[in-house]
């Protein structure tokens, strides 16, 4: 009885120090970002701690004056943060509305069209999503005359939206559909179900939507880069100059405690929205698998 | 020969089940045997998939010969219902034809009508003067070449392919919408037509039901004398008549109508299979000429011959009885009656249970007439539950607008219908408010039955059981005594200085005995089969005590009892809807009755009712008028249609931006990166500069047997190819599996501080992915801080996407995919992980199987099976996960003089991206062919592991 109590007590210690290790290795990428993002010299990035802190990197990232040599990108980050924040939350407010009213069409409208735009919209997954940007990136020049603009953005993280509803889909046809009747014969219409009844019972998959949808465009590369363009320094989100940062040994050099900066910057407001928002995200996410 | 079948198939069945049984072997052999057997089981897996993979091809051939067989059929139905509208029409119907919107313009929907019109005319012109040029465009995409400047004039720029490319297509597709609007405005000017003639429709209904009902009695005249057809009569006219009731008593006559019509639409189906039966029964009316004459004596010989059957099927039962026995009893003495095998007998008596109901009853023999009498009853089936659910959706198709309308209707209803009847109901609750006592005595008397029962089967269970153990132990003794006496014999030989024959005879003997009892050993099942058999028994028995058991009400107060004879009394004999007869009985009764201590009102007095019937009928009569023109014979009003888009047509409202932006953003573009696979635009021509047209399929061509500039190209590509699907696989199962692991450590019963390695883990997940994947990347590359810490520990350099290093590369890029991507597993699976079921580790730790076993016997299995769509999306999305290796390596080392700068890391999706983003030399033909070969791969493993995965859950529901 005792050998047993203890070789389970031994068990449990072995999986303590197994997930204490995973904590740090999962950590520790993160806590050296932020570390880095204090360091003051140049040649900080070799060295796992640094040898000196101050803010210099922070304020460099906002008034563009450093040490190393000048570029174009001095002092844009906060003209970038500027812009990502509005492409991020005018493409959360459309595409939050966009994925929630799709969801709520599909789950309790019976239509015609209905199957084939599901079945559609399957099929178009399937397809690597940038392969349409070489036409998009045309069509916003030539047809919204929006070249280099991140209006653009906002216009193609929205628009297509409306096809990642499968989560809350899944969610409103798990609410009953004896509460629209009730509230059906006590006069309300359709719209009102939607907006006073089905979405104040929906709270956790509305969040859910709201933070992917933010955090989506947040951190977005591909699409924006091109979109956008090189050339458009002051039309950039903060992805695209964090990664121009990185991108030769050269800029390296010279912004690489600032990149560290910028990157704390850029993830602290995301982090604690997370946070503050992680029940919601969590249920959506096991939702959503145990559905397939 | 059945009969012989019948009886000897369980035996087969039981040695199937019983030859599985673990024997009492030797360690390596059972190692040895059970590597084998996973083996064996791999090879099958693959075989099993690469079949699949065939027969999802041919699937997928048959579904698209299908698709266009459906396609052409759709046309000509399209095209037929066009004429059929046209022919069925008013005239400003049959000229909304082709002067848009004429109809609604005419009958008052006057905003529809200008816009239907206003879109043709504008659409006309523009299609003229700028669409007809705009899709001649396309078939060369542009002549004329810019000219560079000369002193005499400046440069003129040439066309723009990409444009006249984009225009023309739209113009294309712009044909569509303009078929589809056209398509509209004739069907709301049909929808029209029939709105205003809703009337009408009644005498057509009439005039339908008069001709069905001819057709009918017609019908059933042809079968007149057939037993079956008489009574399908009397179902009939029964029905009707208690249609006819309904309607003249309760219901209103536009209610009516909608009614009749709902049955006039089964009476037209029910029409064509009728007129397809009167046929049937022409024929059959020959028949029946002879068999009237010689009705009374074939009836005779009907009894007589149905006597006979019963005579052979008890004969046969009872031969199959004997044979059975027989087989039984043979089988038993080749045993000597080692094991009792109830479970086997119990099969067979079954089987024989529902031959001996069959041959009994006579049906066996009588089969043309089960045949014509199944299909007469589903037959009448099909029109009752199509009766019933005269608000199903096909209904809702024809008549959506009307639903909501006679849904309210039909509470109104079921509400007067109460009050009028509120006398009887009163009665009937105070009558039964003293039965409680008897009903809940009965009761409890019945429960008392209920245990008893169950208590009775339960120990029948027991002593059936004990029994087979006693025989198993009985049959191990004798084994066991069988060795001792052998023994005794040896030592009693070897004691008289025996001689070595009389030892072989003995071994012999012992050796004969012992394989003989082994061998029917073998053929018992184990402990545990017989543990889980008879758990299983236990589990009905008391599954089905407690089913019956739920249902038994023993704590009835007077009030609920009287409440619920109230109901079924409602429910019965006024067939008010379950819901509102609930309803009604709790409110207004069983409050009142409650209100009785208090304050000295009891129910409603006669007056009281009285009003309130005619409040209701007031209400009722109210809501008709308020909406008359739902049915009334006008169409929507422009105002009306405003308010139905926030109420029935509430899905256009809403899903109109989103289905517009998804269109012309993610579909109409991916179309046209389709299209741009077969031209050439590439560096050397990019418009307005350089002109590009089509190629047709040289792009695919280059891409799998290049020559020329691309010559490296078709092996680049299989090379990247090949590194796909490998770190596809890699990423998806690490994590997968990796990621369940964690998920358990963190979920076991004794591991505290849950929450924080939860957050921990997801913590990688806040942040956002480039920020994360590019600060590794600067760890890891060159000079970076693990880089060094590595050159200080091992002298070298770490060497991340440097030549050279390519599978160290590899191996790093998919250990930081474990980082990257446990956090997410963790969360999807640890609801399912806390979602299965706990018994199945009870049962699994009685029986001494380990926490290994555990793992891979039950949590894997179960994961598998939950999660088998979720592994599915994860590997078609790290085969595009582009993410991971552009942050990180960005493709390198590169290949050393590969054409198109592909490197040794590159996946599809980021070489794809580098062919459209390189400064220098974008290859756009090219790389919408790559898109469409990435295309085609997620898509035929999608088609493949959803067709296995639903082959696999078919599986388990057959089992």
């Amino acid at each position: 009885m005792k050998s047993l109590k203890t070789r389970r007590l031994v068990g449990d210690i072995v999986i303590y120090v197994i997930l204490s290790i995973m904590a740090i290795i999962w950590l520790l990428p993160i806590i050296w970002l932020v570390l880095q993002s204090f360091a003051t010299s140049i040649g900080a990035r070799s060295r796992l701690i640094p040898t000196s802190f101050s803010l210099e990197a922070y304020t460099a990232l906002f008034t563009g004056n450093h040490s190393g040599s000048v570029h174009t990108y001095d002092g844009m980050f906060f003209i970038w943060f500027k812009n990502t924040l509005i492409v991020a939350v005018l493409s959360c407010i459309i595409s939050t509305l966009f994925v929630l009213g799709t969801a709520y069409a599909l789950s309790r409208f019976r239509f015609k069209g209905r199957d084939l735009f599901m079945r559609t919209n399957l099929v178009i997954g399937m397809f690597p999503g940038f392969l349409g940007m070489i036409i998009l990136f045309w069509v916003m020049k030539e047809i919204f005359h929006l070249q280099g603009s991140y209006w653009a953005l906002v216009i193609i993280y929205s628009a297509g939206a409306g096809g990642g509803y499968y989560i809350s889909k899944g969610f409103f046809d798990t609410i009953s559909k004896s509460i629209d009747e009730a509230a059906e014969i006590d006069g309300a219409n359709k719209a009102q179900i939607f907006f006073q009844i089905i979405l104040p019972l929906a709270k956790p998959i509305v969040i859910y939507t709201i933070l992917t949808s933010f955090m989506g465009p947040w951190g977005e590369y591909v699409t924006s880069s091109y979109i956008i363009g090189l050339q458009n320094v002051e039309n950039w989100t903060v992805a695209i100059g964090l990664y121009k940062f990185m991108s030769d040994n050269d800029l390296m050099m010279s912004y690489y405690t600032q990149f560290a900066a910028g990157a704390v910057v850029v993830a602290i407001p995301i982090t604690v929205l997370f946070f503050a928002l992680q029940k919601y995200y969590v249920s959506g996410v096991t939702g959503g698998a145990v559905k397939g | 020969m059945g009969n012989k079948e019948e009886t000897t198939q369980p035996m087969v069945e039981q040695n199937a089940i019983f030859t599985k049984q673990v024997r009492p072997v030797p360690k390596w052999q059972y190692t040895l045997f059970e590597l084998l057997n996973s083996l064996k089981r791999l090879g099958f897996w693959v075989l099993d998939l690469l079949l699949s993979m065939v027969l999802s091809l041919a699937h997928f051939a048959k579904s698209i010969g299908v698709g266009l067989v459906k396609f052409g059929i759709g046309v000509y139905e399209f095209f037929k219902r066009k004429c059929h509208q046209f022919r069925y029409n008013d005239k400003e119907g049959k000229i909304s034809f082709g002067v848009w919107g004429y109809s609604s313009f005419r009958h008052g929907q006057k905003v529809n009508g200008i816009l239907y019109f206003a879109f043709e005319i504008l659409y006309l012109v523009f299609f003229c003067i700028f669409g007809i040029k705009s899709i001649a465009g396309l078939t060369n995409l542009g002549t004329q070449v810019a000219q560079p400047a000369t002193t005499d004039h400046p440069a003129i720029a040439g066309d723009n392919s990409i444009l006249i490319l984009i225009f023309g297509l739209l113009w294309l597709l712009s044909l569509g919408v303009f078929f589809y609007i056209w398509n509209r405005n004739i069907n709301a000017g049909y929808n029209i037509y029939r709105i205003i003639n809703f009337k009408h429709f009644e005498e057509v209904i009439n005039k339908n039901k008069e001709k069905a009902a001819e057709l009918d009695a017609k019908a059933v005249e042809a079968f007149e004398g057939h037993l079956l057809a008489k009574q399908f009569n009397g179902l009939n006219k029964a029905e009707i008549e208690a249609q006819a009731k309904t309607f003249e008593n309760q219901l209103d006559q536009q209610y009516t109508v909608y009614l009749l019509n709902g049955v006039a639409n089964h009476t037209f189906k029910y029409l064509r299979q009728l007129k397809s039966r009167k046929a049937k029964a022409e024929k059959a009316q020959k028949k029946l000429d002879n068999f009237v004459a010689i009705r009374a004596q074939q009836d005779e010989e009907m009894v007589r011959q149905t006597e006979q059957n019963k005579a052979m099927a008890i004969a046969k039962y009872e031969t199959m009885v004997k044979m059975a026995k027989d087989e039984v009893e043979r089988e038993e003495a080749l045993h000597k009656q080692e094991v009792d095998l109830p479970l086997e007998l119990e099969k067979i008596d079954s089987k024989l249970e529902i031959f001996r109901n069959k041959t009994l009853s006579g049906t066996s023999n009588l089969k043309t007439i089960a045949k014509k009498k199944g299909h007469l009853v589903s037959e009448l089936q099909k029109r009752h539950v199509n009766y019933v659910e005269w608000q199903s959706t096909r209904n809702n198709d024809k008549f959506g607008k009307f639903n909501q309308f006679f849904k309210v209707v039909a509470n109104y209803d079921n509400e007067l219908l109460f009050y009028s009847h509120y006398d009887e109901f009163k009665k009937i609750y105070e009558d039964s408010l003293s039965g409680a006592e008897k009903a809940n005595e009965d009761n409890k008397k019945r429960a008392e039955e209920l245990v008893a029962e169950k208590d009775a089967k339960l120990k029948a269970t027991d002593e059936k059981f004990e029994k087979i153990y006693a025989r198993k132990a009985e049959f191990e003794q004798k084994i066991q005594a069988l060795k001792d006496e052998y023994n005794q014999q040896v030592e009693q030989i070897k004691a008289n200085g025996g001689d070595e024959q009389q030892l072989l005879e003995a071994k012999t003997k012992l050796i004969e005995e012992t394989t003989r009892l082994s061998n029917a050993a073998r053929d018992l099942p184990s402990d545990k089969a017989i543990k889980g058999l008879y758990k299983e028994e236990i589990k009905e028995t008391k599954v089905a005590f407690k089913r019956d058991f739920k249902y038994i009400k023993t704590n009835y107060t007077s009030e609920t009892y009287a409440t619920e004879r109230v109901i079924d009394s409602m429910l019965i004999d006024y067939k008010i809807d379950y819901k509102d007869a609930v309803y009604f009985a709790n409110c207004l009764f069983k409050e009142q009755s409650k209100e009785e201590k208090g304050q000295p009102k009891k129910f409603y007095t006669e007056e009281e009712v009285a009003n309130k019937v005619k409040e209701l009928e007031e209400k009722k009569a109210q809501y008709l008028e308020a909406h008359q023109d739902n049915y009334d014979g006008h169409p929507k009003t422009f105002k009306e249609q405003m308010t139905a888009l926030l109420n029935e047509n509430f899905h256009i409202t809403i899903l109109l931006l989103p289905i517009l932006g998804i269109v012309l953003l993610t579909i109409v573009p991916l179309i046209f990166s389709v299209v741009v696979a077969f031209t050439n635009y590439s560096k050397g021509h990019i418009p307005p500069t350089q002109l590009f047209g089509w190629v047709y399929f040289d792009n695919f061509v280059t891409l799998f047997a290049a020559e020329g500039e691309f010559a490296a190209l078709p092996q680049a590509l299989m090379k990247t190819l090949g590194w796909t699907i490998l770190w596809a696989f890699a990423a998806t199962f690490s994590n997968y599996i990796l990621g369940i692991i964690v998920a358990l450590l963190i979920n076991k019963k004794s591991i505290k501080l849950k929450k924080l390695w939860r957050t921990v883990f997801v913590m990688t997940i806040a942040i956002p992915q480039f920020i994360s994947l590019l600060s590794i990347s600067v760890l890891l590359k060159k000079n970076g801080a693990l880089d060094q810490l590595w050159f200080n520990m091992f002298g070298s350099s770490l060497g991340f996407a440097e030549s050279g290093h390519v599978a160290m590369t590899k191996f790093i890029i998919i250990l930081v995919n474990i980082w990257v991507g446990i956090p997410y597993t963790i969360l999807s699976t640890t609801g399912i992980l806390l979602n299965i079921p706990e018994d199945l580790y009870e049962s699994a730790r009685v029986d001494g199987a380990s926490t290994v076993k555990q793992f891979t016997k039950i949590t894997m299995p179960y994961i598998l099976f939950v999660t088998g769509p979720y592994l599915i999306t994860q590997f078609v999305g790290n085969f595009n996960n582009f993410n991971i290796i552009y942050f990180l390596s960005n493709g390198g080392p590169k290949i050393a003089g590969a054409v198109l700068q592909v490197g040794e890391t590159d996946i599809l999706i980021t070489f794809l991206y580098n062919l459209i983003t390189s400064a220098s030399n974008p290859q756009f033909g090219i790389a919408s062919a790559v898109g469409i070969f990435i295309f085609m791969i997620c898509a035929f493993v999608s088609i493949v592991m959803y067709n296995k995965s639903g082959a696999i859950k078919e599986e388990d529901q057959f089992q």
